[in-house]
């Protein structure tokens, strides 16, 4: 019997649908995302992508513009720099310290955060209005000063580097997980299901939780996109992942002195970056409107 | 003459399913000076009939009519922005949560101020700052607040329900309106409350010769000063004309049921006897009934109901019923 | 009023000893030796042992800590390890080089950012509004020193327009003395100082600019978000009613109450700038804050770290402060909203 719809059902979708299906219905959100998830997959894949080694010198080839350019030899797509390496495999590679290290930063960062977010948001045993306003005055201080601060103990090097940033953005995804749940926590949907007698758990993962994912994804883009600017910027200054190793931030650091040999050690860099941030803040700002959407509706 | 005059006025919303009319083929007619009632239940289209006269509809939605007229000017042929200064001059309206609709960042006498007529004030500049504050103090003890002094410098949030109503309303008649349309400005008031508001409004308009639309959920809570009385259902009208007449013999079922279903106009009811609801429910927006909407709650509904029905002309009230409760010929 | 205004104040004294509790115990975070890092004076000098006894080094934390805070009120921040002049006062300089660059920069994004939000929310999901919009998050998205590197490229390389290094040009014998270039111009008592003070703001503008576009971008998209919540709010919808025309609604209550909300964002301005003057003071080699403290990682130099790191803090906690306190007393929804009373 083929299927007839005799009656037209309404179906209510969770929170969560909504939030998508607003998601969705925007050109531009979508590109964004796609595109961000294009970067990260060649970002994961640029290990077997990669036509050079990132520090192979080609002595025949120094400063070669890209190929598209009239000089430019298709061996070297991007060209290369002006010891000589091929820019495209820098590029490549260099995703792993720019994208890739921040994702892993990120990911470490929030479930450390989250979960003392998420305590301290069901927490009402402290005093807490005045205790919260002492942490969002020191939660003022930039990231980007602490992982300063954290490399001026430590020192530079890989390690510390991603040690500092992680770190710093800790605190961040603590304040907004609190406040997120806290906000909750005293709607009455949770209230009513605290007198059902639910256990805290289950208040926290399933009452609570569901409605702030939108939120912690939200914070996720925009902690990303933090992450990417600090490392980007430390190694411009130096203090970053350290110079054969390739990064955007420290390839835009030393393409100064040669810009006027080669301008595209410059751009290149630099729009890839830019890339990257603007489809994570364009999905970031997408998810916010959508959640705004279904708030309005 | 006619102060407002609406014919057959139709909304139509644009929704993912469909054009729903939202307010279908209505009629009202308002004298200068009277208090019509106008009640419905939720979804009845009266808040989006006052909104109609005011001219702050979404404008995605389609507004029709026969004639939308105010004071004999055809509000629909004309420009928004000349519409807005009609509006602005000759209408006023208060809702029913006073508090969203003040501006939390100014002082109840700022915005009091900004509703006095630019015109009003004359003089110098220190003279009109004084003549302001008078005015101001004197719209203030117009709807009842004595306390001038410290409600002049309150802002929105520091007020009560009943007491920001009351600054609405001084807001409302600052330019001494022809029309003042209160939506539900009751509805979540206590009763004391809710009493002080129903007179004042009343009081309003015998002495501004102010007509007053009061828009409200049930026949229980009109005004007793209520002269004209319409009852909607799911953007139909169903009844319409004196309240005297029409509380004390309905016509049409819907009017009927409301009165029994109100606890204020209720008679004894037996010991534990079943409140008289009609049955079912409010149908949601994308299943409105055809004809006439009441048909599949009607107890007295028939296959004809399934078209809408005329309106029926009973000296001073009309009705919109295939079967009235009333014999037309006596 | 009072009970907001002494309540701000005590947070803000608290979160000041904690910066100083944090920047004692960075003392010994910091390599090598805890009276080294605080007074700058290697173990090997003679007056070490002094440095010992002054700063109560063989004495338990507390009484060091004490010590540590006397010195610090008393401006005694000890020298910098790489030149062995005293902290304190090339802090100051440093730090009113900084300020000068930031306010200006605050200046020029709240001057463009703020009313193009409200251009933005008034012609809201209209063609300018997109165009307007879109350009922001392009802007807000160039990592700024990108930014600075294709603005140099542009106007000091290509056109010639700009200098790029630097407050002033040393030929005018500008003498720093309070550190903030402009003011140092007036106080100098150079014969061409109308010529200096040309130079001066020609070295200005590109950092400024450089540095106030991502906050501008920022606080233009706050803006014209919270304007358009705004202007969907019922109280406006009830002034339009009332008449009033579109301009006034937008004047008298939109903006205000968007202002609210967007205020209770600005420490992500501050902290956005605060963080790119880092990066802009240090291409342009301008002699601010940011600048010394990348350098003095470099170098090693524990004293002018701990002294750059501590005024940071400082600007930020006070812009804040700033902030907070202005806030509430323009907008008294915000008090009544924190501790219920007027």
């Amino acid at each position: 019997m083929p299927h007839v719809n005799l009656y037209h059902h309404d179906e209510t979708p969770s929170p969560l649908k909504l939030v998508w299906k607003s998601f969705r219905s925007r050109f531009l959100s979508m590109a964004a995302l796609y595109v961000l998830l294009a970067m990260i997959l060649v970002v994961l894949l640029s290990p077997l992508l990669t036509p050079f080694n990132t520090s192979t010198q080609f002595s025949d080839a120094i400063a070669l513009p890209p190929s598209w350019v009239e000089s430019g030899n298709m061996n070297y797509l991007f060209g290369t720099d002006d010891l000589g390496r091929d820019m495209l495999s820098r590029l490549l590679i260099g995703g792993l310290y720019s994208l890739g290290l921040p994702i892993l930063m990120v990911a470490v960062s929030s479930i450390i955060g989250m979960s003392i977010g998420a305590l301290a948001g069901i927490d009402r045993t402290i005093k807490y209005q005045s205790l919260s306003r002492l942490f969002d005055t020191l939660l003022s201080i930039p990231s980007f000063l602490m992982a300063l601060i954290i490399i001026a103990i430590l020192g530079t090097g890989f390690n510390n580097v991603a040690f500092a940033i992680t770190l710093s953005l800790i605190p961040q995804f603590i304040f907004v997980t609190r406040n997120a749940v806290h906000e909750e926590w005293h709607k009455d949907y949770v209230t009513a299901s605290r007198l059902n007698g639910c256990s805290k758990a289950y208040l926290l993962y399933r009452v609570i939780l569901p409605n702030v994912t939108p939120t912690l994804v939200m914070q996720l883009t925009v902690s990303l996109s933090v992450a990417i600017m600090d490392i980007a910027a430390l190694s411009f200054l130096g203090l970053g992942i350290q110079a054969p190793t390739p990064e955007w931030g420290s390839m835009l650091a030393r393409s100064l002195d040669e810009v006027y040999l080669s301008p595209w050690s410059m751009v290149l860099p630099g729009i890839t970056l830019f890339i990257t941030i603007m489809s994570i803040n364009i999905v970031g700002d997408s998810l916010r409107r959508a959640l705004k959407e279904r708030v309005n509706s | 003459m006619q102060l407002l005059d609406i014919r057959n006025l139709t909304v139509e919303m644009q929704t993912a399913h469909g054009i729903v009319r939202v307010l279908d083929k209505v009629n009202l007619q308002l004298t200068e000076g009277e208090i019509h009632s106008i009640v419905g239940e939720s979804g009845s289209g009266k808040s989006l009939l006052a909104k109609a006269i005011m001219g702050f509809i979404n404008p995605n939605w389609q507004v029709t009519a026969d004639r939308l007229w105010w004071n004999g000017q055809d509000l629909l042929a004309m420009t928004p922005k000349q519409r807005r200064k009609i509006t602005g001059r000759d209408m006023a309206m208060i809702f029913q949560d006073p508090n969203a609709y003040l501006d939390p960042n100014s002082t109840v006498e700022q915005q009091i101020v900004e509703a006095i007529p630019q015109g009003d004030v004359r003089g110098t500049f220190m003279r009109r700052r004084v003549d302001r504050k008078t005015r101001v103090k004197r719209l203030l003890h117009r709807v009842g607040i004595r306390d001038h002094e410290s409600i002049m410098e309150s802002y929105p949030f520091e007020l009560s329900q009943g007491i920001a109503q009351k600054v609405s309303i001084a807001i409302a008649i600052a330019h001494r309106p022809r029309l003042l349309i209160a939506d539900e400005p009751t509805t979540a008031m206590e009763p004391s409350t809710r009493l002080q508001i129903h007179r004042l409004l009343a009081r309003l308009a015998v002495s501004q010769k102010m007509s007053v639309v009061l828009i409200s959920q049930d026949v229980g809570s009109i005004l007793p000063e209520t002269k004209r009385l319409t009852l909607l259902y799911c953007g139909q009208l169903m009844e319409t004309g004196p309240a005297h007449d029409i509380l004390s013999e309905p016509a049409h079922p819907y009017t009927d049921s409301m009165l029994r279903m109100s606890l204020q106009t209720q008679q004894e009811l037996p010991h534990k006897a079943r409140l008289p609801t009609l049955p079912g429910s409010i149908p949601t927006l994308r299943h409105m009934p055809i004809g006439c909407r009441l048909g599949p709650r009607c107890p007295y509904a028939q296959k004809t109901c399934v078209k809408a029905p005329r309106a029926t002309h009973d000296r001073q009230r009309v009705y919109h019923c295939h079967f009235p409760l009333l014999d037309s010929s006596s | 009023m009072t009970r907001y205004l002494l309540g701000r104040l005590s947070v803000f004294i608290i979160a000041v000893f904690l910066l100083t509790v944090f920047s004692f115990s960075l003392n010994y975070l910091f390599p090598g030796d805890p009276i080294t890092n605080m007074s700058g004076i290697r173990s090997f000098q003679s007056s070490y042992p002094l440095m010992v006894e002054l700063r109560g080094g063989d004495q338990n934390l507390a009484i060091q800590y004490l010590s540590y805070l006397q010195h610090l009120f008393a401006g005694d921040w000890g020298l910098s390890l790489s030149n062995g002049t005293p902290v304190f006062a090339d802090g100051i300089q440093h730090f009113m080089a900084s300020i000068e660059l930031i306010l200006l920069a605050l200046l020029v994004a709240v001057f463009f950012g703020l009313p193009l939000g409200v251009f933005a929310a008034s012609r809201f999901r209209q063609r300018s509004d997109q165009t307007v919009i879109s350009l922001a998050m392009v802007g807000y998205s160039i990592p700024v020193f990108w930014l600075a590197q294709l603005m140099i490229l542009l106007f000091a390389i290509k056109l010639g327009w700009f200098p790029i290094t630097g407050q002033i040009n040393p030929l005018y014998g500008v003498e720093p003395q309070t550190g903030s270039i402009l003011i140092d111009v007036f106080l100098s008592d150079s014969e061409y100082k109308a010529a200096a003070l040309q130079d001066a703001l020609n070295h200005i503008v590109l950092p400024v600019i450089i540095l106030a576009i991502m906050p501008m971008m920022l606080l233009l998209r706050l803006m014209r978000n919270a304007t358009q919540e705004m202007l969907q709010k019922p109280f406006v919808k009830a002034a339009r009613a009332r008449g009033l025309n579109e301009f006034r609604v937008l004047v008298k209550h939109a903006i205000p109450n968007a202002v609210q909300s967007v205020l209770q964002q600005t420490t992500l301005i501050f902290s956005l700038l605060l963080t790119n003057s880092i990066v802009v003071e240090s291409i342009f080699n301008w002699p601010g804050m940011g600048n010394w403290l990348i350098r003095s990682i470099f170098e090693r130099d524990y004293p002018t770290i701990q002294a750059a790191v501590l005024m940071f803090a400082f600007v930020i906690l006070f812009f804040n402060l700033l902030v907070e306190l202005y806030h509430g007393w323009r907008f008294p929804i915000v008090r009544h909203e924190q501790y219920a009373t007027r």
